[in-house]
Formats: structure tokens, sequence, C-alpha cells
């Protein structure tokens, strides 16, 4: 037998995947926007050279870090409790591989983040150009992101070796990259770490990243970049091999028992019902999080500023905190609502009642209004709560302003919501793994605009070659900003309803469609091209 | 039956249901379409939307004047407003509208579906509202870039 197999397999299906170079190319034209943009911002004249490239540095390293963390956490969340709940597993160990070769074969598929990773480090080195930037600072960095990677996918694996079904495995995954997120952000919000408390950093990659940053972040406590990055790297192998220990302890472990079936009639629509009996979250704990979440934060607001923490930065943080969160059950709920009926055979049945597919999917959306209603009403209530605060603390005139930034985010969050529910729906029905149609319609819904609006101020910064950028153009990247938003939003929601209705009985009947290979849309028409020459003249093709 | 014999059956009849439901829903995204920039989304759905309905009820597809005017027009107010000349923008925006409601006008009379569709007005509204959205689109990030140039 080779060494490590599967491993090797992973490795070349990423090589031979498509998407694996159009990510690669996204992220380093991602990665060379950003540092165009802020180069040509910083060419406006406001900046010397060397602090637009430690600036640049600083934004580059920071999104990075994030981006590759929060990645590396999602690909391998699911891997190997997938390969469970479809009971191959078990015939994965009847062969002679151990527990290592296959935890360590699924850590073979981060190889996408680091090549997309590797692929924006040019654009991360061009800062030392510029000054500000040494090439120890560039290496420290690049050496803490990757670690990040390997830490974070580590966590994922060991999450989803000891798990069954996705929404355990991607809830513990999250509150774990939370949980080693923590001691990083709340240095970098200002809170110091000193004596034994810096083990607290130490533990975690976000020390030796925040080490690496060096002398651009001076205000934070840092530890020894160096032992920092050998502790969290053992970190992450410990992790690995409780993962191998794991996946041969609990292979044939049993399914959990489903949640018993309320009586209640929901409504005329018996889908409602149904969906509702088994989907059905109940809402104390969803709202004792949330509450949680509201009280971590004015903690770590009063430790890190006794004095001025009743401010609107805390009420910022808990407004898009509860945002993000409820965004993200709302994604998770669409996109498990559907394929785990149609996994299970709930949907074949459903679909032979006189139920068509639009009660069907109207059932389903009242099934996840209802399940996420007081959660919203929670979030609603925090918003109202915060805002008259926040007017209070600013006056009447000053606080018009926040009143309209408050609503403008309110609206975007419902907004989200709405959009978010068709389309995890959509994606949901469209991908086997769940793991991928979750990942898909966060990155559409969330992350979609915020990249456009950075490849769109990098040609704004491009095209005026950084002088002459006045307010004008401040409000035109705003008003751009806001026409992405709603038209991302508007395009993939009305994609999502046009194509669950049309479709719906052939996407409930696709148990598994194998992914068509992606072509970009020149390809098609090079071969239209050929055909219509083909048509005109046969003999000359 | 031999391959040759399925090949020359009659494709299945499209659902009526199904085809008037989808008209109008292309005619609503038309119609949110036509909002200049915000809604560049549902432009796109309400093409691709055309195209599928006219594939289902064997309606031929002929497109290509509508884009090669469009792009034409918008190079040409382009031009009109890197030299200055607004009236060349304004007049250029109003022949390229007359001209595109008579393309699509000249197709929706000329194009005979096989199949029976009693909402294909709709579906030709939605069209044309879409593609003057994109029009619109076009000409107000023009606008854009012309008032940030002369600030």
């Amino acid at each position: 037998m080779n060494f490590l197999p599967i491993a090797i397999r992973e490795l070349q299906v990423t090589a031979r995947r498509a998407m694996t170079y159009y990510w690669r190319s996204l992220s380093a034209l991602n990665a060379a926007a950003i540092a165009l943009g802020f180069l040509f911002v910083g060419f406006s004249g406001g900046l010397t050279a060397s602090t637009a490239g430690e600036m640049t540095f600083q934004v580059l390293s920071c999104l990075g870090y994030g981006m590759a963390a929060g990645a590396a956490v999602i690909i391998t969340d699911d891997c190997i409790s997938e390969e469970r709940r479809e009971g191959t597993l078990g015939f994965l160990l009847l062969t002679d591989l151990r527990g290592y070769d296959i935890v360590l074969g699924k850590l073979a598929r981060i190889s996408v983040t680091v090549y997309c990773m590797v692929a924006a480090f040019p654009a991360l080195g061009f800062t030392m150009l510029l000054g500000g930037v040494s090439v120890g600072d560039f290496a420290k960095v690049a050496l803490s992101v990757l670690n990040a990677i390997f830490f974070f996918s580590a966590l994922g694996l060991l999450v989803s070796a000891c798990s069954w079904n996705v929404r355990t495995s991607f809830s513990a995954a999250l509150v774990g990259f939370s949980l080693f997120s923590a001691p990083m952000m709340a240095s970098i919000l200002g809170l110091n770490f000193s004596g034994p408390w810096i083990a607290l950093l130490l533990a975690t990659p976000g020390g030796a990243f925040l080490a690496a940053l060096g002398s651009s972040l001076m205000t934070v406590s840092k530890p020894d970049f160096f032992w920092s990055l050998v502790v969290s790297h053992a970190l992450g192998w410990l992790f690995i091999a409780a993962a191998s220990r794991m996946v041969v302890r609990n292979f044939a472990r049993e399914a959990p028992q489903s949640t018993t079936r309320s009586k209640a009639a929901l409504g005329p629509n018996p889908a409602a019902a149904l969906y509702a009996s088994t989907t059905e979250q109940k809402p104390r704990p969803l709202v004792l999080m949330l509450a949680l979440l509201v009280v971590m934060i004015v903690v770590t607001a009063m430790l890190i500023d006794p004095m001025g923490w009743y401010d609107i930065p805390t009420f910022a943080f808990i407004v898009l905190g509860l945002h993000l969160i409820l965004k993200y059950w709302t994604a998770h709920a669409a996109c498990r609502s559907l394929p785990s009926r149609r996994q299970s055979g709930e949907l074949e049945i459903l679909l032979t009642t006189p139920l068509d597919g639009d009660a069907i999917l109207l059932g389903s959306t009242t099934a996840i209004k209802r399940q996420l209603f007081w959660p919203f009403l929670f979030v609603v209530a925090v918003d109202g709560v915060l805002l008259i605060l926040g007017w209070h603390k600013l006056g009447l005139w000053a606080g018009f302003a926040f009143a309209w930034v408050m609503l403008f985010e309110f609206l975007w969050f419902v907004g989200n919501l709405y959009t978010l529910t068709w389309v995890g729906l959509f994606m949901g029905m469209k991908y086997s793994s769940q793991a991928k149609a979750l990942g898909r319609t966060i990155f559409c819904i969330l992350f979609l605009p915020w990249s456009v609006l950075a490849i769109s101020a990098a040609f704004v910064g491009i095209a005026t070659m950084g002088s002459n950028l006045s307010p004008a153009t401040g409000v035109v990247t705003a008003g751009e900003f806001l026409v992405g938003l709603v038209a991302c939003n508007l395009g993939f929601c009305g994609w999502a309803v046009s194509e669950l209705r049309d479709r719906f009985r052939l996407l409930a009947a696709s148990q598994a469609e194998p992914p068509k290979p992606w072509a970009p849309p020149w390809k098609h028409m090079i071969e239209k091209l050929r055909f219509w020459r083909w048509k005109r003249s046969p003999q000359s093709v | 039956m031999s391959a040759a014999a399925i090949e020359s059956l009659p494709p299945p009849p499209a659902d009526p249901v199904r085809v008037i439901n989808r008209s109008v829903r292309c005619f609503i995204f038309g119609v949110v379409g036509a909002v200049p920039c915000f809604g560049l989304g549902m432009v796109w759905l309400a093409f691709k939307l055309y195209r599928d309905i006219a594939a289902e009820t064997g309606e031929p597809v002929k497109l290509y004047p509508l884009y090669l005017t469009s792009v034409s027009g918008v190079c040409l107010a382009a031009a009109c407003g890197v030299n200055d000349l607004p009236t060349g923008v304004l007049a250029d925006a109003i022949v390229l509208a007359v001209l595109q409601f008579l393309f699509i006008r000249q197709q929706y009379v000329r194009n005979a579906p096989t199949e029976w569709n009693p909402a294909r007005h709709l579906m030709y509204w939605g069209l044309g509202l879409a593609n003057l959205g994109s029009i619109l689109s076009a000409l107000t990030v023009l606008l854009v870039i012309y008032v940030l140039l002369q600030t």
C-alpha cells in the first residue's frame, strides 16, 4: 500500500478540478485589487510610501488570516461525519487503512485554501518594495497564516470525527473557531494579556499571527512568535491524533434519535406541519445563546475599557454579531430543510400526494419562519433597545445619523434573511453535500458584495491613479456597494425562486447529481462559433 | 424502436400552465430589471427566462441585432459624452429606444411559436423592460463616470 493513499487521491482530485484554478485566480485577483486600491489611495498624497505599504500589509494579512482560518474550518468540519452518515467510513476501515490515513487524507482537502493563500502572497510581498515591511515580517506572517490553516483544519477534523450530523459538526466547529479566535480579537481590541494570561494567546495561532505583525500593532500584547507557533502547531497535531483515534472508535456509532413529532397542526398546509415537526428546534436555547453573546460582548467591552464601554462601538458589535449569527442560522436551516427530507425519502412520498412543489416550498419556508421567529423577535428587541440607548447617548440631532445607519442595517438584515432562505433551499436541493450548499449560500449572499466592492475600489484607484480623489468618489463607492448589495440579493433570490418553482420535481428526484464540469462562458461561445462555421461549410472544419 | 425513429418523434408538448407562469415571471423580472443598476440581476434572469420559454414553445430566438444596437448605442453615447455633447447622448438614447422597441415588436409579430402561449406578450414586455434596464444601467454608469471626471 502507498503511503497515505487517501491524501494522494484527494490531492490528485483537487489538482484536476477546474474550480481549484478559478478559486486560486479569484483570491489572487482579490488580493491584488485590495493592494492596488490601498496603494493608489495612499499615493493620493495623504500617506507616505512606507505608511501605505504598512497599512496594505496589515489589512491584507488580517483579511487573509480570517478568510483562510474560516475556510479551513468550513471545509473540514463535515468531511468525516459525512462519510459516517453515508456508511462509507466502515468500508474504508475494512481495508488496511488506519485512522490517521483517513484523517490525513481528509486534511489534504485544505489544499485549495493553501493554494489560494500561496496565490495571494505575491500581493502581500509587493508591500515590501514600498518600505515599512521587512522580509522577516513577510515570512513570519506567511508562516503564521499557514499554521492557522493547519490548526483550524485540525480542529475541524476533530469536530467532524466526533459528530454525526452536519448541524452539530458545523455549530461545534464554529464555536471552536470563535473560542480559539477570541483571545486574538480581545487583544486587538485592546485587552492586555499580561503574566500567566499570555498563555491564552500562546496556545492559539492568533498569538503567532499578532507577534508576526510585529511593529505594526504596537499596543497589542504579543507572545513570543516562535513559542506561539510551536505550541499552536503541536496543539494542531494533538487534534489530528485525537481525530484519528475517534474515527476508529466512533465509525459504527448509531445515528442520534430524531426529535419526536408534534401533533399540533400548523395552518392549512399539511407540508408545513410535516416539516415543522422535525425541523423545529426549540427556540429557547437559541434565544439564550443570543443573550449569552450579548453578555459576552458587554463583559469584553467592560474588561477592555471599564470607563468608556458604554458607547456606540459596543452597540455596533452587539448588533452586527446578533445579525450575523441569525443569518447563519437561517442559511443553515434552509440548506438542511429539503435535502434531509430527500435523503430519507419523505420528499418522494410527499410528491406522490396531491401536494405540488409550491405547497412543499411554502411548508418549508413556513417551518423556517416558525423556527426562527422568537430569535428574530429577540434580535429586533435588542436592536430597538440599542437604538434608543445610542440615540440617548449621542443626543437628539446627532442621533439621527445613527438611527439612519441602524435602519439601513436592519433593512439589509431582513433582506438578507429572506434571500438566504430561498437561496439556501435551492442550494440544498442542488448540491448533494449540505456543507457545500451552506458554503455556497453564505459566499453568494454575504461575501460576494464585499468582494465586488474590493475589486471595484481597485478599479477606481487605477482609473484615477490615486489622484483627484474627492468626497464624491466616496459617495460613488458607497452607492456602488449599495447597488451591488441590492443587485446581488435580488438576482440570487429571483434565481433561486425561479429555479425552485420550475424544476422542483427534477431537483427532488436527483439524489446525488454529479457536478457538471464548469466551463467559462467564452468556451460556450467558441463552441457555438465552431458549430456555426460547421453549419455554413462542413468541409472546411 | 430504432434510434432514428426516436429522433423523428415530435417533442412532447409544453405544459401550458408552466409556460404561462414563466411568462408572467419573465414580465415581473423585466419590471424589476428596468430599475437602473439595482435590477441588473433581474435583467439576466429575464433574458434567461425568455430564452427558456422560447426553447420550450419552439420559438426562434434572434437577439443579435438587439445586442448589437445596445453595444453600439452605448459606445456612441460614451463618445458623445467624451466630446461634451449632452444632446447627442439624449438623441442617441431616444433613437436606441425606438429602434429596439421596433425590433422587439417585429420579433413578436413575425415569430410564430409552435406551442400556444397566451401570455406571450408578457414575455416580450419582460424582455423589452429588461433590455431597457440594462441600457439605463450602462448610461447611468457613463453618467457617473462623466460627473466624476468633471469634478
